[in-house]
């Protein structure tokens, strides 16, 4: 079907031309008190994309693809006027693909029914036992198969499957309400019991004092919390369009980090939901080293901005959501893992905080303003619950990492971003703490 | 549980003409034909799949359906975006006047028709034809974008001139922007039309039956007749003078969607919810279950949320205030309905001192508790206006189009942060 489409692009008068097959079995399970949901979808969707020898590309999404639906799409398409004068970047689209072997699908996922899910649920409540006043108000699970088939005119051929898994639940306990979302590949990777005491941490915490502290007393970063930190802050490593006039260049190379920060984008990492062998315009995905020794040394590019700024692809470029264009998005960005344990981490960080989440609430001065909540610290373990508010701006929150921990956690949200547990000698005088 | 089968056919044709300040064009297209399908099992389970593949159904009645969808709904029609395109020279010549280089605008074109059939019952026809323009400019480097549209669901018609006054007046707030120290709660006026996406997101969520069943939302506690909002505030899901959604005949479970007070005078007259949720919760009304397209499951959503008009005009409201933000272009916003809390981005905002505007904000952040700002209205204008056809809305990862409408409304008591500080 992919060389039919391409053959056809051609015929229709571009000069290159790429395709992508995205076949999608998805069966999703609700439970709630008042009842069940269950929803079963299939989606077989073709994007493709026409270059002329100038201007950008024009592209297509089609639902069901049959010969006649391709030939108007592409009819409409080619039939298109007002040409624009830039450029075409059909020449750096990629030529050919590595074979690459990664654990990113589950048979036993694709296989999940009902039963299976009711056995979780019950697992769930089981779990949910160990803390009284904890309540389960639903549950829900997405099971996603997926498989890609890319192709292009310059003789690009590949395909990989891959599965996902998303559980969200709505927990609540004293009184408070959360909805925890987790995703994995496989699904023996579920842990019911780490799941509901996840939440009962993060609920406890929302129970805390307020607290006004010193900028310079130790803070410990959960994942969650930093992976929340780098969500925020994660554009900047975006290569930027055309016409944000923000200069870039002048930041790479200097050091504005310290030495022990790195960042990495990895697309091909085992049993992560962020993971593939190449993008969706089928460049290879590689590790992006974007942070090393305090400097910022890459930013991620699909092909279209790549080309712009003379310089390649990292093998970013994703269709999330409607888009029939490909565009810059993380696979799994993370900051590596240390060595040492949480609990070194905990010691050291004696009479400081352990903050559990970070919770975005408006931006000021080009900073971030967040609502912090965890818990003191004290004896080496997790005290009394606080909160409080955090005024800081990216390299400031890391400008005084001091350690990191050797368990790393990923936390997917349309980006799998991941961190270790991370001790910070407060953060930088700078930035402010306040209730 | 009332859980009747249940057909939904949809056809969508969705075209994107992008303009950038390059001088490049990016033309994009979108052609999506499918089925959901309600089990009549007297469960919940839904399928959905694309029109040609639909299992156990004769090609011949698929090709059917799809032509009656096709054909008696004038889908073909299409509208030309490079031509409308190619007429707003004077857009882009303001816009290159004020960012030269640094903005793009999109225009969309959706055409969307559903054929619901409820089991026993006749089809009901919904269309939805749409097109909208959205601007979006880099002000600074590396700072803040702004985004300002105008959109239309009858015929081709854009209102650029009114558009590119906006442009203009927007940055005109900007460019003479004043920082003040703002913080602590402050009185909070805003405009009519636009404004009412801060009580869609605030109270319209907060009354969704699925948010009061798993206890997300602030006011999950509270029956009808209870108060949960200041006397003067009266808000319904409908307007009989709103024509947005004229052609869209039923919800996406087939029920016909009537307007109602959601809240009146302060007071909680009804939840919005579906047909499992109406029998659920007490004062659950059926008829707002809504899906962004055939591969999703409805959830109960609006479709307009209005605040009524009250009795006094703007000039005396804004006239009343000792010290208090002017919004009057609304961007994002986010509530945190578990936890009680809003944030909302408004683009450009002017400060009001002794009953005057008297400076200019530019982009303030406004933020606060759910309950106390709905219980913080205190007085509500008599210069009703709809929205500008933009307002669109995000639940569960389904992006829906919305209608709000209100006058102007004073908000006592809301946290205000400008996005500059003193």
């Amino acid at each position: 079907m992919i060389d039919w489409v391409i053959n056809e692009a051609l015929k229709s008068g571009f000069s290159t031309a790429d395709a992508l097959r995205q076949k999608e079995r998805s069966r999703e399970f609700w439970w709630s008190p008042t009842g069940q949901q269950y929803h079963f979808r299939t989606q077989d969707l073709l994007y493709i994309r026409g270059f002329w020898d100038g201007g950008l590309p024009v592209g297509c999404c089609l639902t069901a693809p049959s010969r006649n639906l391709v030939r108007q799409g592409l009819r409409d398409l080619s039939g298109s006027g007002m040409p624009d004068t830039s450029p075409s970047y059909a020449r750096f689209l990629p030529k050919s693909l590595e074979k690459v072997r990664l654990q990113i699908y589950d048979e036993e996922a694709t296989k999940i029914a009902t039963p299976d899910f009711s056995r979780f649920v019950d697992r769930l409540f089981e779990s949910a036992l160990y803390y009284p006043k904890c309540e389960i108000r639903s549950v829900r699970l997405m099971q996603l198969e997926k498989k890609v088939y890319i192709g292009n005119s310059l003789g690009l051929n590949g395909k990989y499957r891959k599965t996902i898994l998303t559980l969200s639940m709505v927990l609540g306990f004293e009184g408070e309400w959360i909805n925890l979302t987790e995703s994995r590949v496989f699904w023996q990777d579920f842990d019911p019991l780490r799941l509901i005491t996840r939440g009962v941490n993060l609920l406890r915490s929302f129970k805390g004092e307020p607290w006004s502290g010193k900028n310079s007393v130790s803070m410990v970063f959960s994942p969650e919390s930093s992976a929340m930190a780098l969500r925020l802050f994660a554009a900047r490593f975006r290569l930027p369009d055309r016409q944000s006039a923000f200069n870039w260049r002048n930041e790479d190379y200097s050091v504005i980090f310290p030495q022990l920060f790195r960042l990495e984008d990895e697309a091909q990492l085992d049993r992560q939901p962020g993971s593939v062998p190449f993008d969706d315009e089928g460049v290879q995905c590689r590790l992006s080293r974007l942070v090393d020794r305090g400097r910022i040394v890459r930013r991620i590019a699909d092909v279209r901005r790549g080309a712009y700024w003379q310089m390649p692809s990292s093998g970013n470029g994703f269709r999330t959501g409607n888009a029939v264009l490909p565009s810059i998005h993380f696979s799994n960005l993370s900051i590596p893992a240390g060595v040492y344990s949480f609990r070194r981490l905990l010691s050291d960080a004696n009479g400081g905080v352990l903050v559990t989440m970070l919770w975005p609430l408006s931006t000021q001065d080009g900073q971030s303003i967040c609502q912090a909540f965890g818990f003191r610290i004290s004896d080496g373990d997790m005290a009394q619950p606080v909160r409080f508010i955090i005024k800081t701006n990216f390299p400031d929150f890391f400008l005084r990492l001091q350690k990191t921990s050797k368990e790393r956690r990923f936390f997917y949200h349309g980006v799998n971003i991941g961190s270790p547990f991370l001790l910070s000698e407060g953060i930088s005088k700078d930035d402010v703490i306040y209730v | 549980m009332n859980v009747k089968p249940f057909d939904l056919y949809e056809q969508i044709e969705y075209a994107l003409l992008t303009v950038m300040a390059s001088g490049e064009r990016e033309r994009l297209l979108r052609r999506h034909c499918g089925l959901l399908r309600r089990a009549g099992n007297g469960r919940r389970d839904w399928l959905s799949m694309a029109l040609n593949t639909v299992k156990g159904e004769p090609l011949e009645a698929i090709h059917t359906k799809r032509r009656l969808i096709e054909d008696s709904l004038e889908i073909k029609q299409k509208i030309d975006l490079d031509r409308i395109a190619w007429q707003h020279d004077s857009l882009y010549t303001l816009l290159d006047r004020l960012v030269p280089g640094a903005w793009k605008v999109q225009y969309r074109a959706e055409m969307n028709r559903r054929l619901h059939i409820p089991q026993g019952l006749d089809p009901i026809v919904s269309r939805f034809d749409y097109l909208g323009v959205l601007v979006s400019v880099h002000l600074d480097p590396g700072g803040q974008t702004l985004e300002i549209g105008e959109g239309s669901v009858r015929g081709a018609k854009l209102n650029i001139d009114g558009l590119c006054g906006r442009i203009e007046a927007l940055f005109e707030n900007h460019r003479s922007r004043k920082n003040y120290a703002l913080d602590g709660p402050m009185d909070l006026i805003l405009a009519p039309g636009d404004g009412a996406i801060l009580f869609h997101e605030i109270a319209g969520h907060s009354l969704e039956a699925d948010h009061i069943a798993q206890h997300q939302s602030p006011l999950w506690k509270a029956k009808v007749g209870d108060t949960v909002a200041s006397g003067t505030l009266t808000l319904c899901s409908g307007d009989p003078r709103d024509t947005f959604f004229g052609q869209v005949n039923c919800d996406d479970e087939g029920e016909p969607n009537k307007p109602i007070d959601l809240i009146n005078n302060g007071q909680l007259t009804a939840f919005m919810g579906d047909s499992f949720y109406e029998s659920e919760i007490e004062g659950c009304q059926k008829g707002f279950a809504r899906c962004s397209d055939y591969t999703q499951v409805p959830q109960p959503r609006m479709f307009g949320l209005f605040v009524k008009s009250g009795t006094q005009c703007p000039e005396e409201i804004i006239g009343g205030i000792r010290r208090g933000v002017y919004a009057s272009e609304f961007g994002p916003g986010t509530a945190r309905l578990e936890r009680d809390r809003f944030q909302f981005r408004i683009h450009a905002a002017d400060l009001i001192e002794e009953g005057k505007i008297t400076a200019h904000l530019g982009a303030v952040d406004v933020m606060g508790s759910i309950r106390e700002t709905l219980l913080g209205v205190k007085v509500v204008g008599d210069d009703f206006r709809f929205d500008r056809g933009v307002s669109y809305c995000v639940k569960n990862r389904q992006v829906i189009h919305v209608r709000v409408g209100q006058p102007t409304v004073h908000i006592g008591g809301v946290g205000v942060k400008p996005l500059l500080s003193s």
